[in-house]
């Protein structure tokens, strides 16, 4: 799904919109329990001439290395 | 007067260990209690070392309506809860804990003196918004020369669809608001969260509302 679709179904919890030099608007949507961030770019929200400049998802990872520090403190924490 | 004679069944149980099962299994079920009289009373008095009244409700199919609705000319309603532990949750919160939150947030890096930013949200088809916090900040680009001077802001919240401010604060550095009365923005009307920066020449500055859409 797209971000702009998010939006429009109010298909998130957090929406954080930075408005850009060139007058567009760079919106960020991100909803608890999901392990992506919407995040497009877009001139004239809501407007008849509305258009979509960029859209990308980003999957949400824990970094390996973080992981796998947590599965080392559970381990250990099991076993004492 | 009823054309019948008052009529009295008394149900009385007594033992060291009772146990009325009730199951009803069945595709339809129904159990209407229509109790209609000049005076009615329904005391539940339960006493016991161990006590658990489950209530639970459960529809995979469809959703589930609980409605409790109570009309006189005057109500009371008192809550005794003695525990070690009582967790209520408000509204607000409860809404966190069902996922139906909602944070507007507008921001912008290097705004010019009088500049704003908005963010804008048309409130989902078939819900309302209700927000119940509002707060902002200007805060300084230019620490070197802006430290010391007011770094003002105008900030609102802004109904688009019928041109209404919900709520407008002005100040400097920032501000943050709990509403004791949500403001409410019907389905497929827009809001906006605007601030305008009044501090240096340019300034960064942050708006957001907090509330929930169902």
């Amino acid at each position: 799904m797209k971000g702009i679709s998010k939006l429009y179904t109010g298909d998130f919890n957090t929406m954080n919109v930075e408005t850009l030099p060139d007058g567009s608007q760079r919106i960020t949507l991100t909803k608890d329990g999901d392990n992506k961030i919407y995040r497009f770019r877009v001139k004239n929200l809501y407007q008849e001439d509305e258009e979509v400049l960029e859209d990308e998802v980003i999957k949400i990872e824990q970094p390996k290395h973080i992981k796998k520090r947590m599965k080392e403190a559970i381990k250990d924490a099991t076993t004492k | 007067m009823a054309d019948y004679a008052d009529w009295t069944e008394s149900i009385e149980l007594l033992g060291s260990e009772i146990m009325v099962p009730f199951d009803v299994q069945g595709a339809y079920i129904q159990v209407p209690m229509d109790l209609q009289g000049a005076l009615i009373q329904m005391p539940v008095d339960i006493q016991g070392q161990y006590i658990t009244l489950d209530i639970n409700i459960e529809s995979v199919a469809a959703d589930v309506t609980l409605n409790v609705n109570i009309t006189a000319s005057a109500v009371t309603i008192n809550m005794d809860i003695k525990a070690q532990s009582v967790g209520i949750q408000l509204n607000p919160e409860w809404q966190v804990v069902q996922g139906t939150h909602k944070r507007l947030a507008a921001g912008g890096s290097n705004v010019a003196f009088g500049d704003s930013v908005t963010a804008s949200y048309t409130v989902t088809a078939g819900k309302k918004l209700y927000i119940t916090e509002f707060s902002g900040s200007n805060f300084i680009t230019e620490s070197a020369t802006g430290a010391n001077r007011v770094q003002g802001f105008f900030a609102d919240i802004y109904n688009a669809t019928t041109a209404t401010r919900l709520f407008s604060v002005g100040g400097s550095w920032g501000f943050a608001i709990s509403f004791s009365q949500p403001k409410v923005v019907p389905a497929g009307q827009q809001v906006q969260v605007r601030i305008w920066q009044y501090g240096y020449a340019v300034n960064n500055v942050q708006a957001e509302l907090i509330g929930y859409e169902v």
